[in-house]
């Protein structure tokens, strides 16, 4: 009976040795360790083996199997490697197109994302407003410049008796007013939108956006404040970068601040781009206790912050594509856009 | 504003051993921000200082020397102010009438009028260290009459003029509101049309003399042979000097610190100071008696606030004594009522101190910014409000972007609309847009180099009126593509649909703009929610309204267990005549059976329409016979129907 399966061996080496193809290759294969391949059949012999023999020809048995196993392998990566056609990756790939959303977009997005980590509610709040909400509400007296005509864009419609006349709004800061009407502390607000103001040039565009934050609360006072900001310019721009505030003035918080984030350019050492190593990024301050009564909150139980800020100037901060212009932002010259 | 103070200047009132870099550094972080510092040739520094609208009292040498003598402390550096009070104040008095000059003057327009004569003056170059100076700060040195005022404005922060004496008729001033029309030529040698309630002064010829607080008429100007000199220091209504100093245009120095809202406190060292220089500069001797007309002098206010009160807006325990420290520094002086800390206003900062939390900015800001922790609030958290626009709109604008479409955004403000402004940047940015395509149009027009394929889409309010009210900003969707193909242009459009799950149905109708029957609106059960099809130029526009999309109904979407049946496929090339609607040639196929799975179009040449057709029964496997008998019927009913033939 071992001398069947070394016959079977050395016949199987004669036909794996003479394959040509991996085709042929693998029908020998197949007619030995198949279901009913010859090598298979005799492995099931073993059965029929007297006792006393068993032992040896199971042993021949795996030697043979080794064996054959080992050939088909060996002529397997034989057969590929001679098998070998040409292929040429180098060639170049072939230009594939994505389209494109816009830098302003990619802002928005992020610094919603940012605030949604610490609890702030997106919202949308109108545009088009009324002076009330964009100035009388805000603390802004009467006479104050903002209101004249060469700084805001006021809508050719009939005034309201109750809010005054109609206007695009200047800032985001409308949206302060609104949302505390509408919503009783706690608050954690951001709105991002567009702002119109009259004005043109490299640093300023007639539609702009803002993002504005607020924050109502019991207890809010300014070391909160420094720590949103500071939050968000670690998230937005990178965990390297700190901020500062300094004073400042607006009418609708008290105190008020400039904020300013640690240059990147030349690590906080002062270069031409900043100023002694410090970038101006916004402003904030903490609510007025008039715009809190003037929404109905009690500035004797209620306290709070609110940001500002330009979406255009922290998306090209944070680019470092150094657009000359801010104008170009909203260029719809796709040599431009691709850019951006 | 922006100021420039040289730091020799600055130490005429500053007592301190601080370098020019640690003043720049310790004033932005307490207190006005200096923007850049400049070492001059002579070994002077320039500091560039901006002043915030509110602290007009810091816009001068010695205001900002005031604000350093509070805050470098702080710092570990001593600072000390030197007083602005001239040892010649006692020399003179100040009274409401004087011999040399007869005065009508409206309190309204002009809070502290002062004003007095220096006779037998020289004018002549002022000397070298006062034209230094004042070239440091960005004036031309003109005479020593008119330096002298322009010295006074920069350091103490109040405008002064001088007139030529001799040349006030009858020695006569009325100072008064303008008339529409009248004339005033200034000394600048502009002449301006007055628009009415501007200040002016006329003399007793009834000729304008002066335009207040922008600039001195030319009629009365200083000139080489000025004898008398009428020196004149006032505090003017800021709000009627702005709206003069804007319609005329003329942004004059003094304009720009009169609007502020200055301190009549500050009138009288300044026209002591002036009548100092003037005397030593130019030989000339004072009347004793200053004309003073200051019918409400200040009133020291009171703002009372508790330490707790402080401490609560800034965050931290800042012990009494250090506050108050801060707040003297800045000449506040102070009360204690018990718990209650009761501050005196002190004149210069009448306008801005108000409320407790203005004070808390001052002891805030003098303790230091810088110093005070980060800490993010705790609390509770909002309740949840969700918008659904934000979300369909981020998603949108992922499936464009992943079909190739470019996002553009356009102004807002158009040539034409609904709704109109008063005061646009110009005729092209008059209105509110009440579309999109137009400025996508606009958008393609604006790229003539590009000869290929151009998707772009803009998601933007468009702006609609509504009565007593304001406008309808309604979120929309539009994208126009160039040089796409129909069929792919429309995949576009469905693509989206079925990704927003949304259940529409289209009807062929026609619209403005759109080419004839080339224009299909979307509906949502009954509501028309967009609308899609080709333009002229080649151009292939898409529209929806965002809020009808987030409203229109929705595809249910449930699991639908796998057909065990494998379906049967087949194509069938069709010839089909001309001017017939290949959407309802499918249609007609699928009511002919339920059996009927799926019908695509997959080829088209000339007449030639070739559909891949799925036959499938959901419980069986469907025989040859069977699908042969559906086959017929489908055929004959398209011959019917349409004259449509299967191709041989």
């Amino acid at each position: 009976m071992k001398e069947d399966l070394i016959n079977l061996k050395n016949q199987a080496i004669a036909q794996v040795t003479e394959c040509k193809d991996l085709e042929e290759l693998e029908q020998t294969r197949i007619d030995l360790f198949g279901r009913s391949g010859k090598f298979t059949l005799s492995s099931k012999e073993i059965a029929n083996i007297p006792i006393d023999e068993k032992k040896q020809y199971g042993i021949t048995l795996n030697e043979v199997k080794q064996t054959l196993e080992n050939l088909l392998s060996e002529k397997k990566n034989e057969l590929n490697n001679s098998a070998r056609v040409w292929f040429d990756p180098t060639i170049p790939a072939k230009k594939l197109t994505l389209g494109k959303l816009h830098m302003v977009t990619h802002a928005i997005n992020e610094i919603a994302e940012v605030f949604e980590k610490l609890g702030f509610q997106r919202m949308k709040y109108p545009e088009v407003e009324f002076d009330y909400f964009a100035f009388g509400a805000l603390n802004f007296p009467e006479n104050h410049p903002a209101r004249d005509d060469w700084e805001t864009f006021f809508v050719n419609a009939p005034e309201s008796k109750k809010y005054g006349p109609m206007l695009l709004t200047p800032h985001t800061s409308s949206g302060q007013i609104r949302e505390m009407l509408g919503n009783k502390p706690p608050i954690r607000m951001v709105n991002i939108a567009k702002c119109y103001r009259r004005q043109s040039d490299i640093s300023h565009v007639a539609m702009f956006h803002q993002f504005e934050g607020l924050v109502v609360d019991k207890n809010i006072n300014i070391t909160n404040l420094k720590g949103t900001l500071d939050y968000f310019a670690k998230t937005f721009f990178g965990p390297d970068r700190t901020t500062r505030i300094r004073p400042y003035h607006f009418q609708f918080t008290e105190p008020s601040f400039e904020v300013d984030i640690s240059c990147n350019v030349c690590s906080g050492k002062s270069c031409k781009l900043c100023k002694e190593g410090w970038v101006e990024i916004g402003g904030a301050g903490m609510v007025h206790p008039n715009v809190l009564s003037n929404c109905g909150v009690d500035p004797k139980v209620y306290s709070g912050f609110a940001f500002g800020w330009g979406v255009e100037r922290v998306s090209m901060m944070k680019s470092g594509l150094s657009v000359p212009d801010i104008r170009l932002l909203y260029s719809s010259d796709l040599r431009v856009l691709r850019q951006l | 504003m922006d100021l420039l103070i040289p730091n020799s200047w600055l130490k005429k009132f500053l007592d301190t051993k601080a370098t020019p870099v640690e003043i720049a550094k310790y004033l932005s972080l307490c207190g006005p921000s200096i923007e850049r510092t400049k070492k001059t040739d002579d070994g002077n520094y320039i500091y560039n200082v901006e002043v915030t609208t509110n602290r007009v009292d810091t816009a001068s040498i010695f205001g900002i020397a005031r604000e350093a003598s509070a805050i470098l402390p702080r710092f570990g550096i001593s600072a000390k102010l030197i007083s602005n009070k001239s040892p010649i104040t006692n020399h003179y008095v100040f009274t409401k009438h004087v011999k040399y000059l007869d005065v009508i003057v409206d309190q309204k327009l002009c809070p502290r009028f002062t004003a007095v004569l220096i006779k037998n003056v020289t004018v002549k170059e002022s000397p070298t260290e006062i034209k230094n100076l004042l070239e440091k700060v960005n004036v031309r040195p003109i005479n020593n009459i008119v330096d002298v005022s322009n010295f006074i404005m920069h350091e103490l922060g109040q405008p002064v003029h001088t007139f030529d004496y001799d040349k006030i008729t009858g020695h006569k001033m009325i100072l008064r509101e303008s008339k529409k029309g009248e004339l005033i030529k200034t000394l600048d040698d502009k002449e301006f049309k007055l628009n009415g309630k501007d200040i002016v002064i006329e003399d007793s010829s009834k000729k304008l003399i002066d335009l207040c607080g922008i600039m001195g008429g030319e009629n009365s100007a200083i000139d080489r042979g000025t004898k008398n000199v009428l020196l004149f220091v006032q505090n003017y209504n800021q709000h009627k000097i702005r709206k003069t100093s804007l319609r005329t245009a003329h942004r004059s120095e003094s304009a720009v610190l009169f609007e502020k809202g200055l301190d009549s406190e500050n009138v009288e060292p300044a026209i002591i100071s002036a009548i100092d220089m003037i005397e030593k500069l130019s030989g000339g001797k004072a009347e004793k008696e200053i004309l003073d007309i200051y019918p409400a002098p200040y009133k020291p206010k009171t703002v009372s606030v508790t330490k707790a009160e402080i401490n609560k807006i800034i965050g931290i325990d800042i012990p009494t004594k250090d506050m108050i420290t801060y707040m003297e520094n800045l000449g506040f002086k102070f009360k204690l009522q018990g718990e209650t800390l009761q501050f005196l206003v002190p004149s210069w900062r009448a306008n801005d101190i108000n409320i407790r939390e203005d004070i808390a900015e001052e002891i805030a800001r003098i303790y230091g910014y810088h110093n005070l922790p980060c800490v993010l609030m705790s609390g509770q958290l909002p309740a949840p409000r969700i918008n659904q626009e934000f979300i369909l709109e981020r998603k949108i604008k992922e499936l464009l972007i992943s079909l190739r479409a470019i996002e553009i955004y356009n102004s807002s403000l158009v040539e034409k609309g609904d709704i109109k402004l008063k005061n646009p940047l110009g005729y092209d940015a008059a209105y509110l847009r009440n579309n999109l395509k137009d400025s996508l149009i606009q958008d393609i027009k604006n790229n003539p180099q590009e000869k290929g394929y151009i998707h772009f889409f803009e998601i933007a309010n468009t702006y609609l009126p509504r009565k007593n009210d304001l406008p309808n900003e309604k979120l929309t969707l539009d994208g126009i593509i160039k040089n796409g193909l129909y069929r792919e242009n429309k995949g576009i459009v469905e693509i989206l649909l079925n990704e927003l799950n949304i259940d529409f149905t289209t009807k062929l109708e026609e619209g403005k703009d759109y080419l004839p029957n080339q224009r299909l609106e979307v509906y949502s059960e009954k509501i028309k929610i967009g609308e899609y099809g080709n333009l002229e130029m080649g151009l292939f526009t898409y529209e929806f309204d965002i809020q009808k999309l987030i409203n229109s109904k929705k595809i249910e979407r449930k699991y639908k267990e796998v057909v065990k049946y494998p379906p049967q496929v087949e194509d069938l090339t069709l010839v089909i005549p001309e001017k017939t609607y290949i959407g309802d040639v499918i249609e007609a196929i699928y009511s002919i059976s339920n059996i009927v799975y799926r019908v695509e179009l997959t080829d088209i040449y000339d007449a030639n329409y070739t559909f891949n057709i799925q036959y499938q029964d959901e419980n069986k496997t469907l025989t040859d016979k069977e699908v042969e008998e559906i086959r017929n019927k489908i055929l004959s009913n398209l011959k019917l129907k349409f004259g449509i033939n299967i191709k041989e």
